[in-house]
Protein backbone atom coordinates (compact mmCIF):
# COMPACT_ATOMS: atom_id res chain seq x y z
CA UNK A 1 0.00 0.00 0.00
CA UNK A 2 1.33 3.37 -0.78
CA UNK A 3 0.51 6.86 0.63
CA UNK A 4 1.97 10.87 1.83
CA UNK A 5 1.64 9.90 5.37
CA UNK A 6 1.09 7.06 7.68
CA UNK A 7 0.40 7.69 10.84
CA UNK A 8 1.06 5.24 13.91
CA UNK A 9 -1.82 5.41 16.35
CA UNK A 10 -5.12 6.68 15.70
CA UNK A 11 -5.95 8.42 18.67
CA UNK A 12 -6.66 11.61 19.33
CA UNK A 13 -3.70 13.04 18.49
CA UNK A 14 -3.31 10.66 15.40
CA UNK A 15 -6.26 11.61 13.90
CA UNK A 16 -5.92 15.17 14.53
CA UNK A 17 -3.06 14.76 12.17
CA UNK A 18 -4.72 12.98 9.86
CA UNK A 19 -7.70 15.60 9.50
CA UNK A 20 -5.01 18.21 8.94
CA UNK A 21 -2.74 16.56 6.54
CA UNK A 22 -5.94 14.47 4.24
CA UNK A 23 -7.48 18.09 4.40
CA UNK A 24 -4.75 18.92 1.76
CA UNK A 25 -5.39 16.00 -0.42
CA UNK A 26 -2.39 13.71 0.77
CA UNK A 27 -3.55 10.39 0.78
CA UNK A 28 -3.20 8.95 4.19
CA UNK A 29 -3.40 5.87 6.48
CA UNK A 30 -3.90 5.72 9.97
CA UNK A 31 -2.48 2.23 11.46
CA UNK A 32 -4.08 1.23 14.91
CA UNK A 33 -4.17 -1.90 17.27
CA UNK A 34 -7.12 -1.62 18.42
CA UNK A 35 -10.76 -2.66 16.78
CA UNK A 36 -12.01 0.99 16.43
CA UNK A 37 -10.39 4.08 16.30
CA UNK A 38 -10.03 7.14 18.78
CA UNK A 39 -7.62 6.03 21.37
CA UNK A 40 -8.07 6.59 24.74
CA UNK A 41 -11.06 8.69 24.46
CA UNK A 42 -13.20 5.43 23.74
CA UNK A 43 -13.35 5.16 27.17
CA UNK A 44 -13.53 8.59 28.53
CA UNK A 45 -16.90 9.46 29.42
CA UNK A 46 -16.07 12.99 31.58
CA UNK A 47 -16.08 16.03 29.87
CA UNK A 48 -13.20 17.48 27.73
CA UNK A 49 -11.95 20.43 29.45
CA UNK A 50 -9.82 23.37 27.00
CA UNK A 51 -10.46 22.33 23.36
CA UNK A 52 -9.02 23.92 20.39
CA UNK A 53 -10.50 26.37 18.99
CA UNK A 54 -11.28 24.36 15.97
CA UNK A 55 -14.03 22.18 17.99
CA UNK A 56 -16.72 24.68 17.55
CA UNK A 57 -19.08 22.28 20.17
CA UNK A 58 -16.77 23.03 23.16
CA UNK A 59 -18.56 20.53 25.40
CA UNK A 60 -17.74 17.30 24.82
CA UNK A 61 -16.88 13.81 26.07
CA UNK A 62 -14.21 11.39 25.47
CA UNK A 63 -16.27 9.31 23.45
CA UNK A 64 -17.95 12.17 21.85
CA UNK A 65 -14.46 13.77 20.72
CA UNK A 66 -13.70 10.46 19.52
CA UNK A 67 -16.90 10.26 17.27
CA UNK A 68 -16.50 14.01 16.01
CA UNK A 69 -12.72 13.46 15.14
CA UNK A 70 -14.06 10.07 13.01
CA UNK A 71 -16.14 11.91 11.41
CA UNK A 72 -14.16 15.07 10.56
CA UNK A 73 -11.57 12.69 8.63
CA UNK A 74 -14.32 10.92 6.41
CA UNK A 75 -14.43 13.30 3.57
CA UNK A 76 -10.86 12.89 2.72
CA UNK A 77 -8.57 10.01 1.44
CA UNK A 78 -8.11 9.01 5.21
CA UNK A 79 -8.15 4.83 5.31
CA UNK A 80 -7.84 3.69 8.75
CA UNK A 81 -6.25 0.35 9.45
CA UNK A 82 -7.36 -1.06 12.43
CA UNK A 83 -6.64 -4.04 14.39
CA UNK A 84 -3.07 -3.67 12.69
CA UNK A 85 0.28 -3.58 14.80
CA UNK A 86 3.46 -1.58 13.54
CA UNK A 87 6.25 -4.36 13.81
CA UNK A 88 8.82 -2.95 11.83
CA UNK A 89 10.78 -1.25 8.82
CA UNK A 90 12.57 -2.63 5.76
CA UNK A 91 15.78 -1.27 5.13
CA UNK A 92 14.32 0.94 2.42
CA UNK A 93 11.67 2.35 4.75
CA UNK A 94 8.73 0.36 4.01
CA UNK A 95 6.51 -0.13 6.93
CA UNK A 96 5.64 -3.88 8.12
CA UNK A 97 1.89 -4.16 9.96
CA UNK A 98 0.97 -7.31 11.25
CA UNK A 99 -2.45 -8.16 12.96
CA UNK A 100 -1.64 -11.75 13.82
CA UNK A 101 -2.67 -13.30 10.55
CA UNK A 102 -1.00 -11.18 8.09
CA UNK A 103 1.92 -8.50 7.18
CA UNK A 104 1.20 -5.81 5.26
CA UNK A 105 3.85 -3.22 3.90
CA UNK A 106 3.13 0.31 3.38
CA UNK A 107 5.38 2.92 1.58
CA UNK A 108 5.17 6.46 3.22
CA UNK A 109 6.58 9.81 2.67
CA UNK A 110 5.79 10.61 5.82
CA UNK A 111 5.53 8.74 9.40
CA UNK A 112 3.48 10.20 12.44
CA UNK A 113 4.49 8.87 15.32
CA UNK A 114 1.65 9.36 17.51
CA UNK A 115 1.29 5.77 19.81
CA UNK A 116 0.09 8.37 23.05
CA UNK A 117 1.15 7.29 26.13
CA UNK A 118 1.20 3.95 28.49
CA UNK A 119 0.28 3.19 32.71
CA UNK A 120 3.14 2.50 34.67
CA UNK A 121 2.47 0.11 37.82
CA UNK A 122 3.24 0.90 41.04
CA UNK A 123 5.02 -2.55 42.00
CA UNK A 124 4.32 -4.20 45.66
CA UNK A 125 4.00 -7.92 46.50
CA UNK A 126 1.28 -9.39 44.74
CA UNK A 127 0.29 -6.35 42.42
CA UNK A 128 0.56 -9.53 39.55
CA UNK A 129 -2.48 -11.04 41.08
CA UNK A 130 -5.31 -11.61 38.95
CA UNK A 131 -7.71 -8.57 39.63
CA UNK A 132 -4.96 -5.83 39.49
CA UNK A 133 -5.54 -3.82 37.08
CA UNK A 134 -4.38 -0.25 35.67
CA UNK A 135 -6.35 2.61 36.29
CA UNK A 136 -6.28 2.58 32.32
CA UNK A 137 -7.95 -1.13 32.14
CA UNK A 138 -10.38 -0.14 34.74
CA UNK A 139 -11.62 2.60 32.88
CA UNK A 140 -12.06 0.22 29.75
CA UNK A 141 -13.75 -2.04 31.33
CA UNK A 142 -16.17 -0.08 32.77
CA UNK A 143 -17.09 2.20 30.46
CA UNK A 144 -15.62 0.55 26.43
CA UNK A 145 -15.94 -3.23 27.87
CA UNK A 146 -18.75 -2.64 29.65
CA UNK A 147 -18.53 -4.84 32.36
CA UNK A 148 -18.54 -4.95 35.82
CA UNK A 149 -15.25 -6.54 37.05
CA UNK A 150 -15.57 -6.68 40.73
CA UNK A 151 -17.71 -6.01 43.53
CA UNK A 152 -14.90 -3.79 45.85
CA UNK A 153 -12.00 -2.02 44.77
CA UNK A 154 -9.35 -0.37 46.05
CA UNK A 155 -7.66 2.31 44.40
CA UNK A 156 -3.72 2.78 44.26
CA UNK A 157 -2.45 6.51 43.65
CA UNK A 158 -4.49 9.72 44.35
CA UNK A 159 -3.71 11.52 40.68
CA UNK A 160 -7.11 13.08 39.29
CA UNK A 161 -7.75 10.38 36.69
CA UNK A 162 -8.08 7.95 39.82
CA UNK A 163 -10.69 10.19 41.19
CA UNK A 164 -12.61 10.22 38.04
CA UNK A 165 -12.27 6.59 37.94
CA UNK A 166 -13.20 6.39 41.04
CA UNK A 167 -16.13 8.13 40.91
CA UNK A 168 -17.20 6.48 37.66
CA UNK A 169 -16.67 2.55 39.62
CA UNK A 170 -18.77 3.66 41.44
CA UNK A 171 -21.39 4.86 39.82
CA UNK A 172 -21.30 1.57 37.93
CA UNK A 173 -21.86 -0.61 41.70
CA UNK A 174 -18.74 -1.37 42.25
CA UNK A 175 -17.87 0.17 46.54
CA UNK A 176 -14.38 1.55 46.49
CA UNK A 177 -12.93 0.27 49.56
CA UNK A 178 -10.30 2.74 49.89
CA UNK A 179 -7.96 5.50 48.28
CA UNK A 180 -4.50 4.51 49.31
CA UNK A 181 -1.21 7.00 48.55
CA UNK A 182 2.41 6.31 49.23
CA UNK A 183 2.90 9.77 49.32
CA UNK A 184 2.22 12.21 52.31
CA UNK A 185 -0.12 14.39 49.99
CA UNK A 186 -2.84 13.32 47.47
CA UNK A 187 -2.24 14.10 43.99
CA UNK A 188 -6.05 15.28 43.03
CA UNK A 189 -7.07 19.04 43.40
CA UNK A 190 -8.79 19.24 47.11
CA UNK A 191 -12.11 19.76 45.44
CA UNK A 192 -11.75 15.91 43.56
CA UNK A 193 -10.32 14.96 47.54
CA UNK A 194 -14.22 16.55 48.32
CA UNK A 195 -15.66 14.57 46.07
CA UNK A 196 -14.28 11.37 47.41
CA UNK A 197 -15.01 12.23 50.75
CA UNK A 198 -18.73 12.65 50.13
CA UNK A 199 -18.83 9.07 48.29
CA UNK A 200 -17.89 8.14 51.71
CA UNK A 201 -14.22 6.53 50.03
CA UNK A 202 -11.65 6.00 52.47
CA UNK A 203 -8.53 7.88 51.85
CA UNK A 204 -5.51 6.63 53.05
CA UNK A 205 -1.66 9.03 52.41
CA UNK A 206 2.07 8.56 53.52
CA UNK A 207 1.04 4.53 53.14
CA UNK A 208 3.73 2.16 53.03
CA UNK A 209 4.07 -1.72 52.73
CA UNK A 210 1.28 -2.25 50.13
CA UNK A 211 0.80 -6.22 49.37
CA UNK A 212 -2.01 -7.98 47.73
CA UNK A 213 -2.85 -11.76 48.74
CA UNK A 214 -4.73 -13.91 47.56
CA UNK A 215 -5.22 -18.16 46.77
CA UNK A 216 -5.86 -17.16 42.68
CA UNK A 217 -6.84 -13.70 42.49
CA UNK A 218 -7.17 -10.57 44.45
CA UNK A 219 -8.80 -10.74 48.48
CA UNK A 220 -7.27 -8.63 50.52
CA UNK A 221 -4.84 -5.91 50.04
CA UNK A 222 -2.64 -4.84 53.30
CA UNK A 223 -0.89 -1.55 54.33
CA UNK A 224 0.47 0.34 57.02
CA UNK A 225 -1.58 3.60 57.56
CA UNK A 226 0.41 7.15 57.71
CA UNK A 227 -0.65 7.01 61.21
CA UNK A 228 1.56 3.89 62.02
CA UNK A 229 -1.65 1.25 61.91
CA UNK A 230 -1.32 -1.99 60.18
CA UNK A 231 -4.59 -1.79 57.96
CA UNK A 232 -6.59 -4.82 55.31
CA UNK A 233 -9.43 -4.23 53.09
CA UNK A 234 -11.25 -7.42 51.63
CA UNK A 235 -11.13 -6.34 47.80
CA UNK A 236 -11.56 -8.25 45.03
CA UNK A 237 -10.01 -5.52 43.14
CA UNK A 238 -6.86 -3.57 43.08
CA UNK A 239 -6.48 -0.29 40.37
CA UNK A 240 -2.69 0.39 40.42
CA UNK A 241 -2.22 4.60 39.03
CA UNK A 242 1.39 4.83 38.51
CA UNK A 243 1.21 7.75 36.24
CA UNK A 244 1.68 7.49 32.40
CA UNK A 245 4.88 6.87 29.99
CA UNK A 246 5.26 8.27 26.64
CA UNK A 247 4.96 5.10 24.35
CA UNK A 248 8.34 5.84 22.49
CA UNK A 249 9.12 2.15 21.53
CA UNK A 250 9.74 2.95 17.28
CA UNK A 251 13.14 5.20 18.42
CA UNK A 252 15.39 2.49 17.21
CA UNK A 253 13.25 1.11 14.34
CA UNK A 254 12.34 4.43 13.03
CA UNK A 255 15.51 6.30 13.75
CA UNK A 256 14.72 9.05 15.83
CA UNK A 257 16.20 10.07 19.00
CA UNK A 258 15.49 10.55 22.24
CA UNK A 259 15.71 12.86 24.82
CA UNK A 260 15.37 12.44 28.53
CA UNK A 261 12.88 15.26 29.99
CA UNK A 262 11.26 14.01 33.42
CA UNK A 263 8.28 17.03 32.98
CA UNK A 264 7.37 15.63 29.89
CA UNK A 265 7.52 11.64 30.65
CA UNK A 266 11.20 10.86 30.37
CA UNK A 267 12.00 10.00 27.00
CA UNK A 268 10.48 11.37 24.27
CA UNK A 269 11.44 11.59 20.56
CA UNK A 270 13.24 15.00 20.04
CA UNK A 271 11.71 17.63 17.92
CA UNK A 272 11.56 20.95 16.35
CA UNK A 273 8.82 23.57 16.01
CA UNK A 274 7.73 21.16 13.04
CA UNK A 275 6.67 18.36 15.55
CA UNK A 276 9.80 16.89 13.81
CA UNK A 277 11.76 14.48 15.18
CA UNK A 278 15.76 14.09 14.46
CA UNK A 279 15.01 11.52 11.66
CA UNK A 280 13.97 12.73 8.46
CA UNK A 281 10.27 12.74 7.33
CA UNK A 282 9.51 11.67 10.86
CA UNK A 283 7.18 13.48 13.05
CA UNK A 284 5.60 12.60 16.37
CA UNK A 285 2.95 14.43 18.20
CA UNK A 286 0.30 13.57 21.09
CA UNK A 287 1.36 12.24 24.24
CA UNK A 288 4.27 10.46 22.67
CA UNK A 289 5.76 14.16 22.41
CA UNK A 290 4.72 14.52 26.15
CA UNK A 291 2.39 13.75 28.76
CA UNK A 292 -0.19 16.67 28.45
CA UNK A 293 -3.98 17.22 28.66
CA UNK A 294 -6.32 16.59 26.05
CA UNK A 295 -6.56 19.81 24.51
CA UNK A 296 -2.71 20.21 23.75
CA UNK A 297 -2.98 16.73 22.49
CA UNK A 298 -5.15 17.38 19.88
CA UNK A 299 -3.38 20.46 18.96
CA UNK A 300 0.18 18.55 18.63
CA UNK A 301 -1.35 16.52 16.30
CA UNK A 302 -2.86 19.67 14.21
CA UNK A 303 0.96 20.99 14.15
CA UNK A 304 2.33 17.97 13.25
CA UNK A 305 -0.07 17.11 9.99
CA UNK A 306 0.71 20.71 8.96
CA UNK A 307 3.84 20.36 9.25
CA UNK A 308 3.95 16.52 7.59
CA UNK A 309 1.54 18.62 4.28
CA UNK A 310 3.95 21.10 4.04
CA UNK A 311 7.20 18.99 3.92
CA UNK A 312 5.29 17.31 1.40
CA UNK A 313 4.98 20.67 -0.70
CA UNK A 314 1.33 21.09 -0.31
CA UNK A 315 1.26 24.85 0.33
CA UNK A 316 3.10 27.37 -1.70
CA UNK A 317 2.71 30.39 0.66
CA UNK A 318 5.64 29.17 3.54
CA UNK A 319 4.01 33.03 5.27
CA UNK A 320 0.45 31.36 5.63
CA UNK A 321 1.96 27.86 7.09
CA UNK A 322 4.07 29.49 9.79
CA UNK A 323 1.66 32.28 10.82
CA UNK A 324 -0.94 28.93 11.16
CA UNK A 325 1.77 26.74 13.21
CA UNK A 326 2.33 29.81 15.21
CA UNK A 327 -1.19 30.88 15.94
CA UNK A 328 -1.92 26.85 16.66
CA UNK A 329 1.55 27.12 19.13
CA UNK A 330 0.18 29.98 20.93
CA UNK A 331 -3.12 27.96 21.62
CA UNK A 332 -0.84 25.46 22.84
CA UNK A 333 0.82 27.53 25.10
CA UNK A 334 -3.15 28.94 26.51
CA UNK A 335 -3.80 25.22 26.81
CA UNK A 336 -1.25 23.82 28.32
CA UNK A 337 -0.08 26.74 30.88
CA UNK A 338 -4.14 25.79 32.08
CA UNK A 339 -3.24 22.16 32.47
CA UNK A 340 0.67 22.20 33.75
CA UNK A 341 2.96 25.11 33.48
CA UNK A 342 5.91 23.20 34.33
CA UNK A 343 4.46 20.73 30.86
CA UNK A 344 4.64 23.47 28.61
CA UNK A 345 8.00 25.34 30.07
CA UNK A 346 9.29 21.83 29.42
CA UNK A 347 8.27 21.48 25.81
CA UNK A 348 9.56 25.17 24.96
CA UNK A 349 12.87 23.91 26.51
CA UNK A 350 12.86 20.73 24.53
CA UNK A 351 12.24 21.96 21.03
CA UNK A 352 14.87 25.03 21.51
CA UNK A 353 17.57 22.49 22.66
CA UNK A 354 16.72 20.25 19.88
CA UNK A 355 16.77 23.52 17.25
CA UNK A 356 19.50 24.79 18.73
CA UNK A 357 21.37 21.12 18.19
CA UNK A 358 20.66 21.03 14.82
CA UNK A 359 21.80 24.68 14.00
CA UNK A 360 25.55 23.30 15.78
CA UNK A 361 25.49 20.59 13.75
CA UNK A 362 24.91 22.42 10.46
CA UNK A 363 27.55 25.17 10.92
CA UNK B 1 8.60 -3.55 47.80
CA UNK B 2 10.04 -7.11 49.63
CA UNK B 3 12.63 -9.56 48.17
CA UNK B 4 9.53 -11.17 46.41
CA UNK B 5 8.38 -8.42 44.42
CA UNK B 6 7.83 -9.48 40.64
CA UNK B 7 9.53 -6.95 38.80
CA UNK B 8 9.19 -8.30 35.15
CA UNK B 9 6.24 -10.17 34.93
CA UNK B 10 6.56 -11.66 31.76
CA UNK B 11 9.99 -13.89 33.51
CA UNK B 12 9.31 -13.98 36.83
CA UNK B 13 12.17 -12.19 37.71
CA UNK B 14 12.67 -10.83 41.64
CA UNK B 15 13.71 -8.03 43.39
CA UNK B 16 16.06 -9.87 45.31
CA UNK B 17 17.73 -10.91 41.43
CA UNK B 18 18.00 -7.55 40.68
CA UNK B 19 19.61 -6.53 44.11
CA UNK B 20 21.96 -9.51 43.23
CA UNK B 21 23.16 -8.29 39.87
CA UNK B 22 22.97 -4.47 40.95
CA UNK B 23 25.87 -5.93 43.69
CA UNK B 24 27.55 -7.80 40.86
CA UNK B 25 27.91 -4.24 39.07
CA UNK B 26 24.76 -3.86 36.64
CA UNK B 27 24.09 -0.16 36.14
CA UNK B 28 21.60 -0.50 33.04
CA UNK B 29 18.14 -1.92 32.46
CA UNK B 30 20.52 -3.79 29.55
CA UNK B 31 23.18 -4.83 32.10
CA UNK B 32 20.12 -6.31 34.24
CA UNK B 33 18.29 -7.59 31.16
CA UNK B 34 21.63 -9.61 30.41
CA UNK B 35 21.79 -11.31 33.91
CA UNK B 36 18.11 -11.77 34.27
CA UNK B 37 16.30 -11.98 31.19
CA UNK B 38 14.50 -9.30 32.35
CA UNK B 39 13.02 -7.39 29.59
CA UNK B 40 13.30 -10.13 27.45
CA UNK B 41 10.03 -12.07 27.66
CA UNK B 42 6.66 -11.40 25.97
CA UNK B 43 6.03 -7.80 26.54
CA UNK B 44 10.04 -6.91 25.30
CA UNK B 45 10.26 -4.60 28.17
CA UNK B 46 7.14 -2.57 27.48
CA UNK B 47 5.88 -3.19 31.11
CA UNK B 48 8.59 -3.37 33.15
CA UNK B 49 11.53 -0.36 31.35
CA UNK B 50 10.81 2.28 33.83
CA UNK B 51 10.27 0.35 37.13
CA UNK B 52 13.18 -1.57 36.48
CA UNK B 53 15.56 1.59 35.64
CA UNK B 54 13.86 3.37 38.37
CA UNK B 55 14.56 1.33 40.88
CA UNK B 56 18.22 0.96 39.72
CA UNK B 57 18.77 4.88 39.66
CA UNK B 58 17.06 4.71 43.56
CA UNK B 59 19.71 1.99 44.82
CA UNK B 60 22.99 3.06 42.45
CA UNK B 61 22.07 6.52 43.16
CA UNK B 62 22.26 6.54 39.52
CA UNK B 63 20.16 9.28 37.49
CA UNK B 64 17.42 8.38 35.37
CA UNK B 65 18.70 10.27 32.32
CA UNK B 66 21.65 8.26 32.47
CA UNK B 67 19.82 5.12 32.40
CA UNK B 68 19.86 4.07 28.88
CA UNK B 69 16.52 3.62 26.68
CA UNK B 70 16.64 -0.39 25.96
CA UNK B 71 16.70 -1.03 22.14
CA UNK B 72 13.59 -2.27 20.70
CA UNK B 73 13.95 -4.57 18.17
CA UNK B 74 11.87 -5.41 14.94
CA UNK B 75 9.12 -7.02 15.49
CA UNK B 76 7.08 -4.44 18.35
CA UNK B 77 4.75 -6.80 19.12
CA UNK B 78 4.89 -10.90 19.45
CA UNK B 79 3.71 -12.14 16.21
CA UNK B 80 3.02 -15.75 14.77
CA UNK B 81 5.65 -17.08 11.86
CA UNK B 82 3.59 -17.62 9.32
CA UNK B 83 2.03 -14.37 9.81
CA UNK B 84 5.21 -13.27 7.79
CA UNK B 85 4.87 -15.46 5.09
CA UNK B 86 3.98 -13.90 1.69
CA UNK B 87 0.91 -15.71 -0.36
CA UNK B 88 2.97 -18.19 -2.13
CA UNK B 89 3.85 -20.58 0.42
CA UNK B 90 5.93 -22.82 -1.55
CA UNK B 91 8.57 -21.13 -2.37
CA UNK B 92 11.33 -21.26 0.79
CA UNK B 93 12.30 -18.51 2.75
CA UNK B 94 9.46 -15.67 1.55
CA UNK B 95 8.35 -13.08 3.35
CA UNK B 96 6.45 -10.17 2.97
CA UNK B 97 9.07 -8.22 4.54
CA UNK B 98 12.04 -9.19 2.14
CA UNK B 99 12.28 -7.17 -1.02
CA UNK B 100 13.10 -10.12 -3.62
CA UNK B 101 13.61 -13.87 -3.21
CA UNK B 102 16.15 -15.97 -2.47
CA UNK B 103 16.37 -18.10 -5.41
CA UNK B 104 15.76 -15.39 -8.16
CA UNK C 1 -25.33 16.36 27.47
CA UNK C 2 -25.93 13.28 25.67
CA UNK C 3 -23.48 11.22 26.36
CA UNK C 4 -23.23 8.15 23.84
CA UNK C 5 -20.24 5.93 23.17
CA UNK C 6 -20.37 4.74 19.70
CA UNK C 7 -17.64 2.18 19.77
CA UNK C 8 -19.47 0.52 22.61
CA UNK C 9 -23.16 0.87 21.94
CA UNK C 10 -22.54 -1.52 19.27
CA UNK C 11 -22.17 -4.27 22.14
CA UNK C 12 -24.85 -3.27 23.84
CA UNK C 13 -26.98 -4.44 20.77
CA UNK C 14 -25.00 -6.90 19.62
CA UNK C 15 -25.97 -10.67 19.78
CA UNK C 16 -24.55 -12.88 22.47
CA UNK C 17 -22.15 -15.70 21.33
CA UNK C 18 -21.03 -18.38 22.97
CA UNK C 19 -17.59 -19.89 23.59
CA UNK C 20 -15.45 -22.23 25.80
CA UNK C 21 -12.88 -21.49 28.00
CA UNK C 22 -10.84 -24.55 29.44
CA UNK C 23 -13.68 -26.84 28.29
CA UNK C 24 -16.27 -24.55 30.09
CA UNK C 25 -18.95 -23.25 27.52
CA UNK C 26 -19.68 -19.52 28.43
CA UNK C 27 -21.74 -16.52 27.23
CA UNK C 28 -20.64 -13.51 25.71
CA UNK C 29 -21.75 -10.32 23.64
CA UNK C 30 -19.77 -10.19 20.57
CA UNK C 31 -17.51 -7.16 20.70
CA UNK C 32 -16.15 -7.70 23.60
CA UNK C 33 -12.59 -8.71 24.30
CA UNK C 34 -12.08 -12.49 25.19
CA UNK C 35 -10.57 -11.23 28.76
CA UNK C 36 -13.58 -9.01 29.55
CA UNK C 37 -15.84 -11.87 28.39
CA UNK C 38 -13.78 -14.40 30.55
CA UNK C 39 -13.78 -11.60 33.84
CA UNK C 40 -17.55 -11.21 32.87
CA UNK C 41 -18.10 -14.66 33.75
CA UNK C 42 -16.25 -14.72 36.82
CA UNK C 43 -13.22 -15.70 35.19
CA UNK C 44 -9.70 -13.82 36.26
CA UNK C 45 -6.97 -15.86 36.65
CA UNK C 46 -6.11 -17.06 32.90
CA UNK C 47 -2.58 -17.79 32.58
CA UNK C 48 0.17 -18.73 34.96
CA UNK C 49 3.69 -17.19 35.25
CA UNK C 50 6.41 -18.93 33.08
CA UNK C 51 8.92 -19.60 36.39
CA UNK C 52 7.10 -19.73 39.25
CA UNK C 53 3.24 -20.83 38.55
CA UNK C 54 1.86 -17.87 39.98
CA UNK C 55 -1.54 -17.21 38.67
CA UNK C 56 -1.84 -13.98 36.19
CA UNK C 57 -4.73 -12.40 34.30
CA UNK C 58 -5.12 -9.16 32.28
CA UNK C 59 -3.54 -6.17 33.60
CA UNK C 60 -3.60 -2.99 31.24
CA UNK C 61 -5.79 -4.38 28.49
CA UNK C 62 -3.60 -2.26 25.88
CA UNK C 63 -2.21 -5.34 24.64
CA UNK C 64 1.22 -3.93 25.69
CA UNK C 65 2.16 -6.01 28.85
CA UNK C 66 1.28 -9.37 27.89
CA UNK C 67 -0.43 -11.49 31.07
CA UNK C 68 -3.29 -11.63 29.77
CA UNK C 69 -1.97 -14.74 26.89
CA UNK C 70 -4.10 -17.38 26.19
CA UNK C 71 -3.86 -20.19 23.46
CA UNK C 72 -6.66 -19.52 21.29
CA UNK C 73 -8.22 -22.15 18.50
CA UNK C 74 -5.00 -23.46 18.59
CA UNK C 75 -2.81 -20.45 18.22
CA UNK C 76 -0.62 -19.56 21.68
CA UNK C 77 0.31 -16.25 23.31
CA UNK C 78 -2.56 -14.41 21.89
CA UNK C 79 -3.70 -11.55 23.90
CA UNK C 80 -7.34 -11.90 25.40
CA UNK C 81 -7.54 -8.56 26.02
CA UNK C 82 -7.22 -7.34 22.32
CA UNK C 83 -9.08 -10.52 20.85
CA UNK C 84 -12.86 -10.03 19.85
CA UNK C 85 -14.17 -12.78 21.31
CA UNK C 86 -16.40 -15.05 18.33
CA UNK C 87 -18.88 -17.97 18.42
CA UNK C 88 -17.17 -21.02 19.22
CA UNK C 89 -14.08 -19.85 19.58
CA UNK C 90 -11.75 -21.91 22.00
CA UNK C 91 -9.69 -20.62 24.08
CA UNK C 92 -7.35 -22.06 26.90
CA UNK C 93 -4.89 -21.59 29.10
CA UNK C 94 -1.20 -21.42 28.16
CA UNK C 95 0.77 -24.85 29.89
CA UNK C 96 3.92 -25.97 29.98
CA UNK C 97 6.54 -23.08 29.99
CA UNK C 98 7.51 -23.82 33.65
CA UNK C 99 8.13 -27.41 32.85
CA UNK C 100 11.05 -26.60 30.65
CA UNK C 101 12.46 -23.80 32.28
CA UNK C 102 13.58 -25.40 36.49
CA UNK C 103 16.94 -26.43 37.96
CA UNK C 104 16.11 -29.95 37.15
CA UNK C 105 16.45 -28.99 33.43
CA UNK C 106 19.58 -27.31 33.93
CA UNK C 107 17.72 -23.92 33.00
Amino acid sequence: MDCDVCIIGGGPSGLAAAWQAGKTGLSVIIVDENQMLGGQLKQQRQPIQNLPDIFTNQQLTGFELAHELIHLIEPYDIKPLTGFSFIGVEADGTIGVNNGRETRKIRAKCIIVATGAAEEPILFPGWTLPGSFSIGAMQILINREKIVPGRTAVMIGSSSRTCQVASEMQQAGIIIAGVIEEKAKFDCSPSDLQHLKKLNIPLFAGVSKIRAEGEEEVENIHFKAGDGKEQSINTELVCIDGGLSPVVESNFILGYQLQFNSDLGNWIPSYDSCFHTSAPNVFVAGNAAGITSHGAILITGLIAGLSAAEALGKYSNKETVSKQRKKWWNELKTVEMAYDSTVYQARIQHVKQFEQLKIKQMS
Amino acid sequence: MNEETIICPCEDVTYSDLESVLSLGAETFDDVKRFTRCGMGSCQAKACFYQVSKLISKRKQIPLSKIPYTHMRLPLRMIPLESLLGEDKEKPVKTSLSEGHANE
Amino acid sequence: MKQWNPTSCLQEDQEEVSFSFEGRRLRARKGQSVAAALINNGIKKIAVSKKFGQPRGAYCFTGRCYSCTVNIDGCSHVRACMTPVQENMEVEMAKGYFDIRNDDNGL
